[in-house]
């Protein structure tokens, strides 16, 4: 989004107190409410995470116990494991993911008829809800009788279980994921491939540069950008995962699979320990916006927040 | 211009066709009766049955969880878009302290995790007596829905020519009818395009429905389906049947706006 739009048509002579009180009548209802509820939660939260808090043991009251909640949480290997997981995943899915949505990018860059269908046909899976996601992945790789392992077995190889085995359980997960979100991804970078001039590839063809050459040199330098903005929504998203594996594995076999959103909902709502849920809870929102954070100082504010300036 | 190649055009194909085989797959198994259904996978279907989406409608009631979705989501939609394009036509077109701290701040709530939070918004919602209701799910998906609708109307409000505005009130129209007859329209397909955004994220929510409703007359679509999959005794056959049945309406919004979606997608994500 380009240069300064000419917005502001006013902008000139100052802000009127007109134009503020417009301003803040307008814009008010809407942070209000995200005021209430986002932002007074993520306090909230943060309160309780200093407080013992049991719903299972009432009579133990809420009283404030300072930094303990976290002390316990940094130190159960529970957590480690599952923030082990999460990073597992994020990396894992955002390699996949964008490999390939660059390549399905560049299919779809090529498309020459019927190109609104192709395109609505790859985005499909985008905008099917991530439970039913869930549900078809694993319905084709329930064992003994599910596709993926009748396929297995008539190529002559051999059949995992999949949902029972620790490291086989990450593949469905993967790919399901891998189906839903690709399509994202892949038009996040199709519209950077189209403002790549395309004189840089025929000079490019002049000089005798081939398809490899003109990749490296030309289409990757130049769809840096979308690729930071596709890489730092998709790892945000990734960081989160929870439907997908509550759905497809449970987080199993045992905890072979659990992200840390699922250990912290675990820990609210099945075994009702408030109090260290919600550490573990500020925890997880700390990691995603310092990642963030980090993210955007590192590549620079304007590939993302341009329209704050 | 780029040459077309076969190559690009077998690549192409492969790669639609293997996108579209997973929901071919579902659809055939919501169809396939049950003894055939794991005894041997076909891709091709020997025999189609509505016994599964008879058992959905006959045997349970699931008219209850599509009209939940379809009424919490709809006023998810309707809320986020009228209140969020006040806030974002603020943000966009006027001058005021404070500007850029409450654009990062709407782009910062995107990105909390729900898990976050689930607990005080439960607390806060038990309080009040509105767990279970329709307003207790509308007002936490607001916290995701607002925030995108804003983001993407900012865009598309920063995108439309600031002549329309001066012509307007050249012609001596009130701010109101400034706003009424000229500018909405224009950015109708950014209000059409984040509506559905907001549309389509509470239809998909799972997290929040299912923490903060338990009674079988709030739940959603989604609680429900996953409720096949992870209760006690998983009912394959529902799974299949209830989760194609959970696509229609986000596939129905794919297919008549795929052109907005992929303007919306890409607004305010990549430089043009």
């Amino acid at each position: 989004m380009t240069s300064r739009p000419a917005a502001s048509s006013r902008a000139d002579g100052g802000t009127s107190s007109r134009e503020l009180r417009l301003a803040w009548a307008l814009a008010s209802p809407a942070l209000s409410i995200i005021a209430l509820v986002a932002l007074f939660p993520i306090l909230w939260t943060f309160w309780e995470s200093l407080h013992l808090h049991d719903l299972r043991m009432p009579w133990l009251g809420r009283p404030f116990v300072g930094v303990s909640n976290y002390v316990e949480a940094l130190g159960a290997a529970r957590f480690w494991t599952a923030l082990g997981h999460t990073a597992f995943f994020v990396v894992a899915s955002l390699v996949i993911e964008l490999s390939g949505g660059l390549l399905l990018a560049m299919a779809l860059d090529r498309v020459t008829q019927a190109r609104g269908l192709v395109r609505t046909a790859v985005l499909l899976p985008w905008a099917i809800p991530t439970v039913v996601v869930a549900l078809v992945w694993r319905f084709m790789f329930e064992s003994p009788g599910g596709l993926a392992n009748a396929l297995l077995a008539g190529a002559g190889l051999g059949t995992p279980t999949w949902f029972a085995d620790a490291a086989a359980a990450w593949v469905p997960l993967l790919l399901a994921d891998a189906w839903k979100t690709t399509p994202f991804v892949a038009i996040l970078l199709l519209a950077g491939l189209q403002t790549i001039d395309r004189t840089l590839y025929e000079a490019a063809e002049v000089d005798g540069a081939g398809a490899w050459r003109q990749f490296a040199d030309i289409t990757l330098p130049l769809l840096k950008p979308a690729l930071l903005v596709a890489g730092l929504f998709r790892s945000l998203d990734a960081f989160r995962v929870f439907d997908l594996v509550y759905v497809m594995t449970g987080g199993g076999p045992g905890t072979a699979t659990e992200p840390i959103a699922l250990y912290t909902f675990i820990t609210l709502l099945q075994n009702l320990r408030f109090g260290l849920g919600s550490a573990l809870s500020i925890v997880v929102f700390a990691v995603a916006f310092f990642f963030a954070l980090g993210v955007i100082r590192l590549f620079g504010s304007g590939a993302f927040l341009e329209r704050a300036a | 211009m780029r040459r077309p190649s076969w190559r690009w055009a077998v690549v192409t194909t492969a790669i639609v066709a293997a996108v579209l085989f997973p929901l071919y797959w579902a659809v055939i198994s919501s169809f396939t009766p049950e003894s055939r259904l794991f005894a041997a996978p076909s891709l091709v279907p020997e025999a189609l049955v509505l016994d599964h989406y008879r058992a959905l409608f006959d045997a349970r009631d699931f008219w209850t969880p599509i009209r939940n979705s379809l009424i919490v989501a709809g006023m998810t939609t309707l809320l986020s878009v009228t209140l969020g394009a006040g806030c974002a036509y603020a943000l966009a077109r006027l001058q005021f302290p404070g500007k850029a701290v409450t654009l990062a701040f709407v782009l910062a709530v995107s990105m909390f995790p729900q898990i976050s939070i689930v607990s005080p918004l439960y607390l806060m919602l038990r309080e009040v007596g509105l767990l279970n209701t329709y307003p207790g799910l509308v007002l936490p998906y607001l916290t995701f829905a607002m925030p995108l609708t804003i983001w993407m109307l900012v865009g598309f409000f920063r995108q439309l020519p600031a002549e329309l505005e001066e012509a307007a009130f050249m012609d001596g129209a009130s701010w109101f009818q400034m706003m009424w007859r000229v500018l909405l329209p224009a950015a109708m397909p950014g209000l059409i395009a984040a509506g559905m955004f907001a549309f389509m994220t509470a239809w998909n929510d799972y997290l929040f429905a299912v923490i903060l409703t338990s009674t079988t007359a709030a739940k959603t679509l989604p609680v429900v389906v996953a409720g096949f999959a992870t209760d006690v005794t998983t009912e394959r056959t529902l799974m299949a049947t209830s989760g194609v049945l959970a696509i229609i309406p986000p596939l129905l919004l794919a297919f008549l706006f795929q052109r907005l979606i992929i303007q919306g997608l890409t607004s305010g994500a990549v430089k043009d």
